[in-house]
């Protein structure tokens, strides 16, 4: 029995635009990891060729129990996936969506399906197609959620819906991952939420992962160093992870922050975001 | 694979009812001018291709990308089309040859090509398919026509060059029960060819 419900080594995916370089990551058991990244970074590639959805150049995947890059029909079972938008046939009901996928998943609930149906106050025999955003998001978490997965994937699944089932959706993955045998991956550009319930970060940016940490350590660790112009120069090039140039002097992204405060007492250390490290990663330089 | 068939049964019912019930009208309409037995190929073809349109709207509402996450094998995604289609022709052909009997016992009249419009429909219908299918398949949604455009050229093309060369062999009009038959068992094995070749070579679904 491993200690991760998915691992991901040096996962490659080439396309005539874009490159999906050796992704490594993996998503220990009973825990959230929060895939973060801005648009076409290339977290919807990662998931997609991590699941078999597109062929991958080269890299190994292991999910659950999983031999190599073997993603049997009874590890399928135990998979839920959310995409960012309604996959679902749109002419089916909840009703005939719980026929149909009852005769495909062998662990199939309905009795668990129904109940997330009516806490969602979702119409049972209303066709999908007019259902609201919102609607369609919650039924594909029912979904998810009715199959004893024991590994969700989300993919953008909370973009685009308000705060309100937002924060319900958090709160049933939150519920998810209390069993520790379940875990969770959740890609996102929404940090705040990611902030709320990931336990680890990955962070992709240009087809690269270029931290994978802790959400503790990224919160309490790092920190944003601002000095003026022409304090600037007295940094050690060492300490700087990456910085950017505002109106009134520069803006340093730095690790170790308690060490930070001692070495530079002068300089005005702030705490962080995990938005404000993305946007030290994207738009900063180094 | 018994959840994607029910899945395409919901998905086709209502498309396939409001089919039936225009080439009923049409057929009958036209059995009156032509001979009745038209209306087998006027039912079992628009049924058929109601099946392989289930390929683009799967793609369409991304049904096909989240298929690929369910405990079901890609073969037997791409295996469930095919038997889906050839249900359908069969019905398609049954329920022709039914509604041809019907108007030949109110017109109390008979008909002696309903075999060379039975035959016709079946290679029609497979040598369509064989090519709409995969083309449907590989094709993004926009460019859908362009597999419907080449099967019916194609299936057109491959009848022709079939009739030609079981000329050389026979007298096709003398025969035409044998010509229909072995162009029918061509049919069968393209289409047969085509969906072993879908199941092989079809990876991507995104």
């Amino acid at each position: 029995m491993s200690d991760y419900s998915l691992k991901v080594e040096n996962l490659s995916k080439k396309f005539d635009d874009f490159l999906l370089d050796k992704v490594s990551f993996y998503v220990p058991k009973g825990n959230i990891v929060g895939l973060i990244g801005e648009n076409g970074a290339g977290k919807s590639t990662t998931i997609n060729a991590m699941l078999d959805i597109i062929e991958r150049d080269s890299g190994n995947v292991y999910i659950l129990d999983s031999e190599k890059n073997k993603i049997s029909n009874s590890i399928r079972e135990k998979i839920g996936v959310v995409f960012d938008e309604n996959n679902f046939p749109e002419d089916l009901t909840p009703q005939k969506l719980n026929n149909v996928l009852k005769a495909i998943y062998f662990n199939w609930e309905e009795k668990k399906f129904s109940e997330f149906i009516e806490k969602f106050n979702l119409p049972k025999n209303k066709k999908i197609k007019n259902f609201s955003r919102g609607m369609k998001m919650k039924l594909s978490i029912s979904v998810a959620l009715s199959h004893k997965a024991e590994l969700l994937v989300l993919d953008e699944a909370t973009s685009g819906l308000d705060p309100i089932v937002r924060d319900d959706i958090l709160d049933i993955l939150l519920d998810f991952v209390q069993d520790e045998k379940n875990s969770i991956l959740i890609s996102s550009h929404i940090t705040s939420d990611l902030e709320k319930v990931a336990d680890y970060i990955v962070f992709i940016h240009k087809g690269k992962v270029i931290f994978e940490e802790t959400k503790d350590n990224l919160i309490y660790n790092y920190g944003i160093m601002k000095c003026k112009t022409k304090e600037f120069d007295s940094v050690d090039k060492k300490d700087i992870i990456r910085f950017r140039k505002m109106d009134y002097g520069y803006e340093i992204l730095i690790k170790n922050k308690n060490e930070m405060e001692r070495k530079y007492p002068n300089f005005v250390m702030d705490n962080i975001k995990i938005e404000d490290i993305m946007l030290m990663y994207v738009k900063g330089e180094m | 694979m018994k959840g994607l068939l029910l899945k395409d049964f919901y998905t086709t019912k209502a498309n396939i009812f409001v089919a039936l019930l225009s080439c009923v009208v049409m057929a009958i309409g036209l059995s009156f001018v032509i001979s009745p037995s038209v209306v087998i190929i006027l039912i079992a073809i628009p049924l058929s291709m109601t099946v392989s349109s289930t390929i683009i709207s799967d793609k369409k509402n991304k049904w096909t990308q989240f298929a690929v996450t369910l405990p079901v094998s890609k073969k037997q995604i791409i295996s469930s089309k095919y038997i889906a289609y050839l249900f359908w022709t069969i019905i398609g052909i049954f329920v022709g040859t039914l509604m041809c009997y019907i108007i030949l016992k109110v017109a109390n009249s008979t008909d002696s090509n309903i075999n060379i419009f039975t035959g016709f429909s079946i290679i029609i219908a497979l040598l369509s398919g064989s090519i709409i299918m995969p083309c449907n398949f590989v094709l993004p949604e926009e460019k859908s026509i362009i597999g419907t455009i080449l099967a019916y050229s194609l299936t057109s093309g491959i009848l022709a060059l079939s009739i030609f060369a079981l000329n050389q062999i026979f007298n096709v009009r003398d025969n035409m029960t044998q010509t229909l038959i072995i162009c029918s068992v061509i049919s069968f094995v393209i289409f047969i060819i085509s969906w072993i070749t879908s199941v092989k070579k079809i990876k991507n679904f995104n």
